[in-house]
């Protein structure tokens, strides 16, 4: 399988910090990748990258089968970014920043943007400046959309996107991938946005992968056991390296597995355990599981403490 | 069925991409209209001038000391065609003023950095502040050629004509290669530093220096001065005042009179500086890290010619105050360059301190 994206060694520094540290990355043709880290991991960063914006100061970039040089382009007519929560294109009203996209792109589908945009309610005639952050949002999708892009990088793309358009633009992007082919690339701190829509995931950790992966194989190796132990807690589970996380309350705990459950679950048997039974995994615990593994963690917040 | 249209903008063979068309003329059309009007003010001025000399009354003429309105405008056009009333600093500034602002104003209102995220080449983005800028400065500077070849024919001094476009055609070169300059450091460099630099080009220090000196240095002072190759007659502050320019070869405002002969080279000059200055600029815009277009200064490196820029200003000033106009000399060089140096270090320091401050600020923001 082609790689839409393919990093090596790739690293990056902005006034002497490190946002990326040897980044190997590959992202398949036609894969809706999920890419989830913690803040100031380096997602954004990253995204750049891939869009030919910012240059690596070491390490090869290659998006599309082009490696990456000084204006890319001809590169960016086939990718595309959308970013949420920014200023964009101040001065135009909306049917100015959309006709000027059909200058830019040679893909341009004038259909496509014109159905779009009445879809999404836009008022050709306002400002974009005026638009409220979700309405930018949305005609930024609508532009990614009818400029026909083989790879699309999404940058927190449904934040301040109410319930129906949200529901309406992941619904489009879905579409997208399923009827083009399109590659996509989704950085988001929704990682029920990232469950629905990725087949692979990336997690970015202090500027590398720490996991990265096919969604379903990644959720596949981790388990949770719920068991209940009336005797006396067995010290092998706590040294046991494929147990990554024990929640006890009295008698019932709750072990989070990296890999096979059932060696861990025959420990507790062994043990005495009159309840052993296998309860879902989210994806959020999955990031957090993996995050913890790599030192990151906050200490609970205390209210009214002095 | 979807239906395609639009065209690349980086499609190989076209010179200016329609998509970088578009946006230049959308988003600095406000700069293009004040820019023509400030470009073609001083023009509008002396084109009025001339006309009021067209028609002045004999009494006026007489009072001049002109029996005819030719003799008038013979004496008036052939100061035009000298080079004294109208290329003068606001005119030039103006050039500059507009070059840098193109590119300032679409950062810091025209989402120039988000339109960077298209299929934009940034050389279009140039190409095009270039030829539509240029075209500015070439239509104001020719609307006033055409007026005064206008008045001169009208007062039968058609003998001008030559001198005249002369004119013209240094004061097209001039303005555009100020122009060129402007617009190169204006992508190359942030607004502020850009300005301070053309402002530096222009050979402001030195008239500012002169200014500031005039206030704290008694007029009764003679200050003869050896700056560099410019060799100042102990004519007084003005001197001074002229000193600086006249080490910018480049500085249309240390520039005297000259012959045909001399006017012709300086015009291949500001063409071939001209040519240069596009072509670098266009380079420097390419090469400015895109995590840094937003920075004042985009290459770290730039700050050590801030520095020099303050330091050449402020050393001038200091040396001044410190000699009273009783040095002169290689001893007075020597005493500047000192003051240069120390001022150097001094303007580091405290730009350093400044940064410094801002980076823990914005730390202790972002922590709270």
């Amino acid at each position: 399988m082609t790689a839409a994206v393919e990093m090596s060694g790739v690293r990056k520094a902005f006034r002497g910090k490190e946002a990326l540290r040897g980044v190997e990355w590959s992202v398949p043709e036609a894969s809706v990748c999920g890419l989830i880290g913690a803040n100031g991991a380096g997602k954004t960063t990253l995204l750049r990258l891939a869009l030919g914006l910012v240059r690596a100061d070491a390490g090869s970039v290659v998006v599309l089968g082009e490696r990456l040089g000084l204006e890319n382009a001809s590169l960016r007519e086939r990718v595309h970014y959308v970013a949420s929560d920014r200023a964009m294109a101040p001065g135009y009203r909306v049917d100015e920043w959309v006709r000027y996209a059909s200058l830019a792109y040679p893909r341009w589908d004038t259909v496509r943007a014109g159905r779009l945009l009445g879809a999404l309610e836009l008022d050709l005639r306002r400002g974009v400046g005026e638009l409220s952050a979700g309405q930018r949002t949305s005609l930024q999708i609508v532009v990614a959309a009818a400029s026909r892009p083989d790879l699309l990088l999404l940058d927190e793309p449904t934040n301040g996107l109410d319930v129906v358009v949200k529901t309406q633009v992941l619904q489009l992007v879905i579409d997208m991938a399923a009827a083009e082919g399109t590659t996509m690339i989704l950085a988001s701190h929704h990682i029920e946005d990232v469950e629905r829509l990725a087949d692979r995931l990336a997690v970015l950790y202090d500027g590398h992968f720490v996991l990265q992966g096919d969604l379903d194989a990644i959720k596949a190796r981790m388990h949770r056991l719920q068991v209940v132990i009336p005797g006396d807690w067995p010290v092998e589970l706590e040294k046991d390296p494929t147990v990554v996380r024990v929640e006890r309350q009295g008698k019932v705990a709750v072990l989070t597995v990296d890999g096979p459950p059932e060696p861990v679950a025959e420990l507790c048997r062994r043990h005495g355990a009159v309840l052993v039974e296998s309860i879902d995994l989210d994806l959020a615990e999955v990031f957090r599981i993996v995050l913890g593994k790599e030192g990151y963690s906050r200490a609970q917040l205390q209210w009214n403490v002095e | 069925m979807p239906s395609s249209s639009g065209t690349s903008s980086s499609r190989p063979g076209s010179f200016l991409a329609p998509a970088a068309r578009y946006r230049e003329l959308h988003v600095n059309r406000t700069v293009y209209i004040l820019g023509a009007l400030v470009l073609v003010g001083p023009w509008v001025a002396w084109l009025m001038q001339l006309q009021a000399e067209l028609h002045a009354p004999a009494v006026l003429l007489d009072a001049m000391g002109h029996g005819t309105v030719h003799s008038l405008l013979a004496s008036t056009l052939a100061g035009f065609a000298s080079g004294s009333p109208t290329f003068n600093t606001f005119t030039v500034l103006a050039a500059a003023a507009f070059g840098v602002a193109l590119f300032g104003y679409d950062r810091s209102a025209g989402g120039l950095l988000y339109t960077l995220e298209t299929p934009l080449r940034r050389r279009d983005v140039f190409a095009a502040k270039a030829i539509f800028g240029g075209t500015v400065v070439v239509l104001a500077i020719a609307l006033g050629i055409a007026g005064t070849l206008v008045a001169a024919a009208l007062s039968g001094n058609l003998a001008l004509t030559g001198p005249i476009l002369l004119r013209g055609l240094f004061a097209v070169t001039g303005q555009l290669s100020l122009f060129a300059t402007a617009l190169a450091l204006g992508g190359a460099v942030g607004t502020v530093f850009s300005g301070l630099a053309i402002a530096f080009w222009a050979g402001l220090p030195g008239l500012l220096s002169g200014l500031l000196t005039m206030l704290f240095v008694p007029v009764s002072y003679a200050v003869p001065t050896t700056v560099g190759a410019a060799v100042a007659s102990p004519a007084g502050i003005a001197s001074l005042a002229q000193a600086l320019p006249n080490l910018s070869p480049f500085s249309p405002a240390g520039i005297g009179l000259w012959s045909t002969a001399d006017v012709l080279a300086l015009i291949a000059w500001f063409v071939a500086w001209t040519a240069f200055m596009l072509w670098q600029g266009s380079r420097w815009w390419q090469l400015a890290p895109f995590e840094r277009l937003g920075d004042g200064v985009f290459f770290p490196f730039l700050w050590n010619l801030y520095y020099a820029y303050l330091s050449l200003a402020s050393g001038l000033f200091v040396t001044t105050l410190v000699t009273h106009g009783t040095v002169r000399g290689p001893e007075w060089a020597l005493i500047y360059a000192a003051a240069f140096v120390a001022g150097w270090f001094f303007w580091r320091l405290a730009v350093t301190r400044q940064g410094r401050r801002a980076a823990w600020r914005h730390a202790v923001s972002a922590r709270t």
